[in-house]
């Protein structure tokens, strides 16, 4: 059986000779080619496997240059938020071991143009006017001018606080950049009126006054002054009202009318009850 | 390469090397052109099925997975090409309760069975070729599958969408007549 059917497929090997003809081999060849460049499976040359991934590190490279680039244009900005910051702080912390915030840096220009302050009531707008003004504040320049000077709130004055600040305006000069500075902010807001006329000390000693409560916020103002006071102004108004009775009691009636007016000023629409007020009006 | 499978082959060229696919073509244009040249009428027919057979293959290099040989999966095809041809050219495809008990599909009629083909001669291999002509398609089908393609009988019902049994039985049949052509039966 084998051996017949090996002489079958011997046979039929004789016979089956025909081939398909060269065109359609070349046909079929060049269609397979096509396929395979154009089709979904086509290998890709290096260049087109890589283009995509190139791209894609291209943009991310270009995206981090670009914000690289926008953090180094922005920062100048920061920086003089920041170059501001530490100097208002730097000045705070000064302060603090000074007993008295240092005059100095806005005081330079303020001094320097006492006469401006005069005569332009534009310039810097009138601090004294501020109910923040921190009493110890006005009270170094008391020192220097007792008569003109706004009297401070001042229950026990303190020796320390002349030497302390006259040792902090000395050094006027270093400062006055910043002093500048704080000028330049100082024109920013609206206008005051001017302040009363006063001799120059007095002038100078006010002018200071306005310049540390424009660099200062009444908080840190009065922080700093809660520090070095005694009995620091109150917080309530109740309490502020316990305070000019106990000067009124004390017999330091020109204090208790600063306190009084000076509670007035904050509260205005404080009721104060009969009882109280009696006690502490002035007489 | 040359030495590759015909999977591995099929494989590398659905993955884009178009070398592979002639290696694979060139193992295979013969056996599968004489398949199609002996199964219609015409050389120019069997050439246009010939090469919309390698078209079918290389638009499903993508969808071919390696869970049968090369070859069986390329006679499916071919064989689903040729179905489609015979549909198409009137040969209705019934089937057929052999002798033997044996459901087979038989075409009524065949490309070549006209008369004047049958030769009488029988020690020539136009003898053999007629005598091939003359058989049903299916068994001539069979017997191309095992001769050209080397398919053993699993692999012939495989590509022809039937059962080992009716694949034997048209073996059997195919070589039994050709036998007797060539005065070995």
């Amino acid at each position: 059986m084998a051996e017949r059917d090996e002489a079958l497929r011997a046979r039929y090997r004789a016979l089956a000779t025909e081939e398909p003809s060269v065109a359609i081999d070349d046909a079929i060849r060049a269609a397979a080619r096509r396929a395979v460049s154009a089709g979904p499976g086509a290998r890709r040359s290096p260049a087109t496997r890589w283009a995509v991934p190139v791209s894609i590190a291209a943009v991310v490279f270009l995206s981090f240059g670009v914000v690289l680039q926008m953090q180094e244009q922005v920062p100048p900005l920061q920086d003089e938020t920041r170059v501001q910051q530490p100097e208002v702080l730097k000045e705070k912390k000064s302060v603090a071991p000074m007993l008295v915030p240092p005059p100095a840096k806005p005081v330079a220009p303020l001094a320097d143009t006492s006469s401006t302050l005069a005569t332009a009531p534009a310039a810097p707008p009138a601090v004294a006017t501020g109910p923040a003004a921190p009493p110890e504040v006005a009270s170094a320049p008391a020192a220097a001018a007792p008569a003109e000077a706004p009297a401070p709130f001042k229950p026990e004055p303190s020796a320390r606080e002349p030497r302390a600040f006259t040792d902090a305006v000395k050094p006027q000069q270093n400062t006055a950049p910043l002093g500048q500075a704080l000028g330049r902010r100082d024109a920013a807001p609206p206008p005051a009126p001017a302040p009363a006329p006063a001799p120059a000390p007095a002038l100078r000693a006010k002018a200071e006054a306005e310049a540390l409560t424009e660099q200062r916020s009444t908080k840190f103002a009065a922080g700093t002054v809660a520090k070095e006071r005694a009995e620091p102004w109150p917080d309530t108004p109740e309490k502020k009202l316990e305070r000019i009775e106990a000067l009124r009691k004390a017999g330091r009636d020109k204090e208790a009318d600063e306190a009084l007016a000076r509670f007035k000023r904050e509260h205005a629409d404080y009721r104060i009850p009969a009882a109280t007020w009696e006690r502490i009006r002035s007489r | 390469m040359p030495d590759a499978s015909d999977e591995d082959l099929m494989l590398a060229y659905a993955g884009g090397d178009a070398g592979a696919f002639d290696t694979l073509y060139a193992r295979h244009r013969g056996p599968l052109f004489r398949l199609m040249l002996r199964s219609v009428k015409s050389r120019g027919e069997a050439e246009e099925l010939f090469q919309d057979i390698w078209m079918r293959v290389i638009e499903a290099r993508s969808r071919y997975v390696t869970t049968a040989k090369f070859t069986t999966w390329l006679y499916t095809v071919a064989h689903n090409r040729l179905i489609d041809h015979w549909r198409k050219k009137g040969l209705h495809v019934v089937p057929v309760e052999t002798e033997d008990g044996v459901t087979e599909i038989e075409a009524k009629a065949g490309p070549f069975d006209e008369p004047h083909r049958v030769v009488e001669a029988r020690d020539t291999l136009k003898q053999l070729e007629a005598a091939i002509a003359e058989l049903p398609p299916v068994q001539r089908e069979a017997f191309l599958l095992h001769h050209e393609a080397d398919m053993t009988v699993a692999e012939i019902a495989a590509a022809t969408g039937t059962n080992q049994e009716a694949a034997k039985s048209r073996l059997r049949y195919a070589m039994d007549k050709l036998r007797k052509v060539v005065g070995d039966g």
